[in-house]
């Protein structure tokens, strides 16, 4: 897959099969259109193009809401429209210029100019342009003037699979990463590096990795602790997890921080992901660090069962 | 009045992709330096080599955009070019000598195009000897060049068109379409060998890489004499 932003090449696209959208999460419903235009691509001999925004539009659009918390970062979104096959993904930086451009404006310049589109497929409620405006109907009646085909997918054809990126959202707020990862059909994974912390987990036989999430939007669960999987340098390894401020020892801030079992090396600065299998508990201030430890131990043993079957 | 590109409205942060038609007896990193020099940025590499006799596309990235060589350097490939029946190369273009003759006056144009036929599809290829591939931590055209006997592996490669024009031969034009790391000088060699009468390539230019057109692409020079700092 082809990755083209800003000012670089976009190629004279044979029969360019598009669809549009933020598709954070990419999850089923998602899944259900992106495999709609790599078929529709593979049946008139053509490509499969998806075009999306970023930053999320809501980011620019509302910019004081600081709630938006996103599923997915544009890498691993991009990982996972080329696992479904796509062949180019086209990131529009989205500003606040280029939202006020109309919707007639942005599908001559893209759909019909740059990507030659030969016909664009989308979900029962996108809307293109400046506030929103530019309608299936709108393309829909404009359709033989832009020189390309419409297709919606309809609503009970994507709402069936009963998911949404708000229900996900939700599920992980929760704490629920098992109901997230039936909506996402993989488990809610995240990225960052190995950051230096305060080592009180070595001091309880616990040896602990932090990590540092680089993008504040990335949607972190519930606090508590949960079973997971950590993959360092290609390697997966069974783990436990802790998100929160760990009152038992004093914390303040919301840390990260993760027990390898089987895992001694020291790994700081390594890039590392995340995948959440099971919430196990949620967080709680101990009486003292020996009761903590118990607790830890009782963890181990409940995410070894967890994680028996990986 | 020829419209400069002004290097100041460039954006590394994103990266730029360029597309270049490599002129003749410029190596593919020839190109690279070239550019990076003009551009002053260290960031600039190259999505597939090109042979120094061969012409046409080369995907230039710059800035950011060098992380995503791979995704470019996966995309298949389309070249154009000539081969002669009847004489081989080591190298098998002309960048070595003649090293054998052979008759090739009984050779029909429908035996090269039942020869390209039988390199069509999935196949098992052989780089050539002067190629940049290692063997024992040594590129292998070193040993090729001080004559040392090389053995290279067999590698699957895909070959979605091999069409020929042998109506001048012993000239015989081709274009092929076919799937990264395949060696156009390998299809070569083997149709002379299916033939029995060797030939080598005269003539190779890339035409496409994925849908990126060669048309499309900057003549070198110009690009370079249009890049301006403001």
């Amino acid at each position: 897959m082809v990755i083209i932003e800003g000012h670089q090449a976009i190629p004279k696209i044979p029969n360019a099969i598009v669809t549009s959208g933020t598709f954070d999460g990419v999850h089923y419903g998602h899944k259900k259109i992106l495999r709609k235009i790599v078929k529709t691509a593979q049946e008139v001999n053509g490509k499969s193009v998806v075009l999306t925004f970023w930053p999320h539009p809501r980011f620019v659009l509302f910019p004081e809401e600081k709630t938006l918390k996103l599923l997915t970062t544009f890498e691993e979104k991009a990982q996972l429209f080329k696992q479904v096959g796509i062949d180019y993904l086209i990131k529009v930086e989205f500003t606040r210029e280029f939202s006020q451009q109309s919707s007639e404006a942005f599908i001559q310049n893209m759909l019909v100019e740059k990507l030659r589109t030969r016909k664009l497929i989308i979900g029962y409620d996108h809307r293109f342009g400046k506030n929103r405006s530019g309608s299936f109907e709108y393309l829909k009646e404009n359709s033989e003037r832009f020189g390309f085909e419409v297709e919606e997918i309809p609503r009970q054809d994507i709402d069936d699979v009963g998911v949404s990126s708000t229900k996900i959202r939700q599920a992980l707020f929760h704490g629920e990463v098992d109901l997230a990862a039936e909506y996402l059909g993989r488990h809610y994974s995240l990225r960052g590096t190995v950051i230096r912390g305060k080592k009180i987990g070595t001091e309880l036989g616990f040896p602990t990795a932090n990590i540092g999430v680089e993008e504040d939007f990335k949607l972190i669960p519930k606090d508590g602790a949960y079973a997971v999987r950590v993959l360092v340098d290609e390697v997966w390894h069974k783990a436990m997890l802790n998100v929160g401020i760990r009152p038992t020892v004093g914390g303040l801030h919301r840390v990260i921080e993760t027990h390898l079992f089987d895992f001694k090396k020291e790994i700081y600065d390594r890039p590392i992901q995340i995948e959440f299998v099971k919430h196990l508990r949620d967080e709680k201030k101990f009486d003292s660090l020996e009761e903590l430890k118990t607790q830890l131990q009782k963890d181990k043993l409940s995410s070894l069962a967890v994680l028996k079957e990986y | 009045m020829v419209e400069p590109i002004l290097i100041s409205e460039m954006d590394f942060e994103i990266g730029e992709v360029f597309l270049i038609d490599k002129p003749l007896e410029w190596t593919s990193f020839d190109v690279v330096k070239k550019i990076r020099g003009r551009l002053k940025i260290k960031k600039v590499g190259h999505a597939g080599t090109l042979d120094p006799l061969a012409t046409g596309l080369l995907i230039v990235c710059a800035g950011k955009a060098t992380k995503n060589i791979n995704e470019y350097q996966d995309l298949g490939k389309t070249y154009t070019g000539t081969m002669v029946l009847g004489k081989t190369t080591p190298s098998v273009d002309l960048e070595t000598e003649f090293d054998s003759e052979n008759p090739f006056d009984h050779i029909t144009p429908k035996q090269v195009e039942e020869s390209a036929a039988q390199w069509t599809g999935d196949i098992m290829q052989v780089p050539p000897i002067f190629s940049a591939i290692k063997v024992d931590g040594e590129r292998v055209y070193k040993m090729a060049r001080r004559k040392e006997e090389v053995k290279l592996k067999p590698r699957p490669v895909q070959v979605s068109l091999f069409k020929v024009d042998a109506s001048s031969l012993p000239e015989v034009k081709f274009k092929i379409q076919c799937s990264k790391g395949t060696y156009i000088r390998s299809l070569v060699r083997d149709v002379g060998e299916a033939l029995g009468c060797g030939a080598y390539m005269s003539e190779l230019r890339r035409t496409a890489i994925g849908d990126f057109e060669v048309e499309d692409a900057f003549v070198l020079e110009d690009f370079i004499s249009r890049l301006q700092r403001d």
